[in-house]
């Protein structure tokens, strides 16, 4: 390489410093900058709205199907609880049951993200796009017009770049949201199937405290009409029974009446009343029969 | 958001039932519903909105014929002379907040500092030096005769000597010993000395001088380089064809182009005798300004020439005392003596006229100090009303809240402002010292010296800018736009100088070239500073918004990081409490039911009522079995 070597090196050396200075004297520099702004806030604000999205999407499915639990479990508890305790009851006392109920649906996060102003928004100047205008501008400006430019550039797309920030923390809070909303109603779904076991467990107790009072009323030779039995004429326990389950019944109204999210589609379902009214048919027919027995 | 918001948030969160909790939840606002474009539209719209017309173009330009004027009574150019010009007053008070009341600048432009130093010298002047009507003797040496006895002797023989401004040999010395060729009955061609600048005008122009004795404003105006010899007729003119007399080289000739240009009667000069006494006449003036130059600068400096008066009345003490006569050297001591009482006593008057000046400049702040509350008090009651303004309940209340404001700013400011105020003082007092050694020197000098005091001026300012106590909360951008407003208010400011000697040149007398070039040198700022505004070289305008808006955004990112802090801690905690309650009520409700007592079962329910937030109707068994049989307790499914 020798001499020549040296000169090409010097040569590139002083090419790199002249064409450093042109581009800070025409503000080339100052626009390399801020389009390098652009495209790093670009790529990493369109990053983090995919991450959001997917997120929002992952998030929203389970949340659906905590949403679906405890749909299921309120229809569980208007088609199924409500009628067989109504049933069980209807010697003592007439309980209407609703023939709607609530049925909910969630869908998904409202947070509109924006997205990124395009070039033609916040350039003022382009040395990539139009090279010869702007430099013929710098040249017959003396710089001063494009220096301009390219800094009110920078300055746009700073702007820009922290107005993305704020749009990237809403989703950041977003997500933050979506989550404790996903938790609670993990929570809440676990709360309606407890409650779903529970009343199984004490609709069942029920029986006997029903039964002991009929027999106890036939034993007055009483007609078994609801008006005329009283649960004072049952023992303490057999009250307390008929109690516990009146409390849950009124708990578990609430919680099938109560709207649990509150964004998203609620439908009113009508029940299937025909086949639980069926069914309190065949029922009373035994309690006849037994009446008659007696 | 502010901490209500948060802990409403909060509360909510916290207070919320357990089927309410995640409605709740998703019912908070962890961040404004503002879009963010509509942010950035709006900062766009409030700096697009920045500085109307009235205020950018018409009170400045106002308020600079308001200065204009104020030059013209001596009244109120007093207030000039303690910094408060109208610009000042209006453009300090309208920039004042409490928060934000702004620096005190004491010193003002160039051109005012000129006009104080100036005033300072008139009225020297006026009062201190003897006046030249009816004195023309004090000022009036022998020079002029020796002048002439030079010339005659160094014309050897010859009858006629050459006449400085016609360039011709045709005037006599001597009325005994005319040139008989020529019919000259009245003497018209007598050789006569002639001050080239008249005495008058050198006395108006060095009367003010506090560093010229008498002596020496003589000795400048009777020099060599302001005498000419020329014949009567021109020096003191021909009847009906007018004369030299007290006019300066300019103003005859001036005068008898107007005489020829209107064909009264003149004196037929050619115009090689017209030239000759233009030029003659300018470098007279020239040589008057180096000698006044000379002369001050040997005076300030030890090396000036005593009054003959002083030291002929010391020579004679001093012989008395010894008993004979002094010698050269002798007299040469006295001599430096006298020129170092000379250099004390200019020094005194000096020290002294900077003093006062800097003094006025104090008065001026502190008036502007008290001023600046109470206009912003008077504006704040037209703009929002007495009561509205500081939201009081009576005219009584309100006045009482704003008296106490400016009374709280004053008092709690006033240690700054005074600790401030010796610093400006010290600072006022150099720069007008400087100012006063500036207003002692005359011509093209007194120009240099101004411009390089203007230049030290501009890069102490920008010195400031760049490495003062603010320059860290300046970017580069906003230094630059600031030396370059520097830079051109001085230059502006030095205008008005120009401005000034130019309408005296073509004729307006002060006070009104004074007011007019006030006037306009004002109007040339104000409208400088648009046009820098307007052009934004440094993009300051684009800077500062970009700044305001991250300033916004980084407000509102604190808020949602807060928000959403708050939020999910509140959530979290919500839960867990919740869920361990839940499970808590549940097990008791299981062991009753496994245990088979109702009892425990029914508690359990209770709790779990309260729980949910459900309103059971009844607390206990009995008012159960009471309710449910007379058919009170509704239980609707």
């Amino acid at each position: 390489m020798g001499i020549f070597g040296w000169i090409g090196r010097k040569a590139r050396a002083v090419a790199a410093a002249i064409s450093r200075g042109y581009k800070s004297f025409s503000g080339q520099a100052t626009f390399e900058e801020a389009d390098r702004m652009y495209e790093d806030i670009k790529k990493r604000f369109e990053e983090h709205k995919a991450f959001f999205e997917k997120e929002v999407e992952n998030i929203s499915s389970q949340i659906e199907e905590h949403v679906q639990s405890i749909n299921k479990s309120k229809e569980t508890i208007k088609t199924e609880l409500f009628p067989a305790f109504a049933e069980k009851m209807h010697i003592l006392k007439d309980i209407p049951v609703s023939e709607s109920y609530l049925k909910e649906y969630f869908n998904g996060s409202n947070l509109k993200v924006d997205s990124i102003k395009t070039k033609a928004n916040l350039y003022l100047i382009d040395f990539k796009k139009n090279p010869f205008k702007s430099n013929a501008l710098a040249i017959i400006s003396l710089g001063f017009y494009t220096r301009k430019k390219a800094k009110e550039t920078l300055e746009k797309v700073r702007e820009e770049k922290k107005r993305l920030e704020e749009e990237m923390v809403r989703m950041d809070s977003e997500l933050t949201k979506l989550k404790a909303i996903n938790e609670a109603l993990d929570i809440i779904a676990s709360y309606y199937t407890s409650m779903v076991e529970l009343y199984n467990a004490l609709l069942s107790r029920l029986d006997n405290s029903v039964n002991f009072l009929i027999i106890k009323c036939l034993s007055y030779a009483h007609k078994i009409v609801h008006e005329q039995m009283s649960i004072k004429l049952l023992p303490k326990t057999q009250q307390a029974e008929i109690m516990a389950m009146v409390s849950i019944s009124k708990i578990m109204k609430t919680m099938v009446d109560t709207k649990i999210i509150l964004e998203g589609k609620t439908d009113i379902i009508q029940r299937n009343i025909n086949s639980a009214k069926n069914d309190l048919h065949i029922q009373k027919e035994e309690i006849n029969k037994l009446n008659e027995a007696a | 958001m502010d901490k209500v918001k948060f802990q409403e948030l909060e509360d909510s969160i916290r207070n919320a039932s357990p089927l309410e909790l995640a409605s709740k939840l998703q019912e908070a606002e962890l961040y404004d519903k503002k879009e963010t474009r509509e942010v950035i539209d709006e900062v766009y719209k409030e700096f697009e909105n920045q500085g109307s017309l009235v205020d950018e173009v018409v009170v400045p330009v106002f308020m600079s014929i308001a200065d204009g004027f104020l030059e013209s009574t001596a009244t109120t150019r007093k207030l000039r002379k303690k910094g408060l010009t109208a610009s000042r007053i209006v453009s300090d008070c309208q920039s004042f907040s409490y928060e934000n009341p702004g620096e005190e600048v004491i010193i003002p432009n160039g051109y005012d500092e000129l006009k104080n130093a100036r005033d300072i010298t008139i009225e020297y002047g006026e009062s201190v030096r003897i006046p030249y009507k009816n004195n023309r003797k004090v000022y009036d040496d022998d020079s002029k005769e020796y002048y002439k006895a030079r010339a005659v002797q160094a014309n050897g023989g010859r009858k006629n000597l050459v006449d400085e401004y016609t360039g011709e040999r045709n005037i006599t010395a001597y009325q005994n010993n005319a040139d008989n060729r020529r019919n000259d009955p009245n003497h018209r061609y007598q050789a006569q000395p002639d001050h080239i600048v008249p005495l008058a005008k050198v006395h108006e122009q060095l009367k003010g001088n506090y560093a010229l004795s008498d002596e020496d404003i003589a000795r400048i105006a009777n020099s060599d380089s302001n005498l000419a010899l020329t014949a009567a007729r021109i020096n003191q003119g021909e009847k009906g064809k007018g004369g030299k007399k007290d006019m300066t080289n300019k103003e005859f000739v001036d005068d008898q182009n107007r005489r020829e240009a209107n064909g009264e009667d003149n004196l037929g000069l050619s115009q090689d005798t017209k030239d000759r006494m233009l030029r003659k006449g300018k470098e007279a003036g020239e040589a008057i300004d180096k000698d006044t130059n000379q002369t001050v600068l040997n005076n300030i400096t030890g090396k000036g020439t005593a009054d003959q008066k002083l030291y002929v009345e010391r020579y004679k003490e001093q012989e008395k005392k010894l008993g004979r006569s002094l010698t050269q050297e002798e007299k040469k001591v006295i001599d430096q003596q006298l020129a170092r009482e000379k250099q004390i006593s200019i020094g005194k008057d000096l020290s002294k006229n900077a003093a006062g000046q800097a003094k006025d400049y104090m008065i001026g702040n502190i008036i502007m100090y008290l001023i600046k509350p109470l206009y912003y008090e008077i504006s704040d009651i037209v703009r929002n009303g007495m009561k509205e303004g500081v939201g009081a309940e009576t005219i009584r209340e309100a006045l009482k809240i704003r008296f106490s404001r400016v009374k709280d700013y004053v008092v709690s400011n006033t240690v700054h402002f005074l600790g401030n105020s010796v610093k400006d003082f010290v600072m006022a007092f150099v720069s007008s010292l400087i100012e006063g050694v500036i207003s002692l020197f005359v011509g093209i000098f007194k120009q240099i010296l101004k411009v390089v005091k203007e230049g030290i001026r501009i890069f102490v300012q920008a010195g400031k800018v760049l490495f003062g106590k603010h320059s860290s909360e300046m970017t580069p951008a906003q230094k630059g736009d600031k030396i370059v407003q520097i830079l051109g208010g001085s230059i502006i400011a030095i205008c008005g100088i120009g401005i000034e000697a130019l309408l005296n040149k073509i004729g307006i007398p002060e006070p009104w070239s004074i007011v007019l070039s006030t006037t306009l040198s004002g109007i040339a700022s104000a409208l400088f500073m648009l046009l820098l505004d307007k052009i934004d070289l440094f993009s300051v305008k684009a800077e500062k918004r970009r700044m305001r808006i991250e300033e916004i955004f980084d407000e509102r990112i604190k808020d949602i990081r807060e928000a959403e802090n708050t939020f999910n801690t509140a959530a979290i905690e919500t839960m867990r409490e919740q869920n361990l309650q839940f499970n808590a009520i549940k097990k008791n409700i299981w062991d009753g039911i496994e245990t088979n007592n109702i009892s425990t079962i029914n508690t359990g329910l209770f709790r779990l009522a309260s729980f949910m937030h459900v309103d059971l109707g009844y607390n206990n068994q009995t008012e159960f079995v009471e309710k449910f049989d007379s058919g009170e307790l509704e239980i609707a499914l």
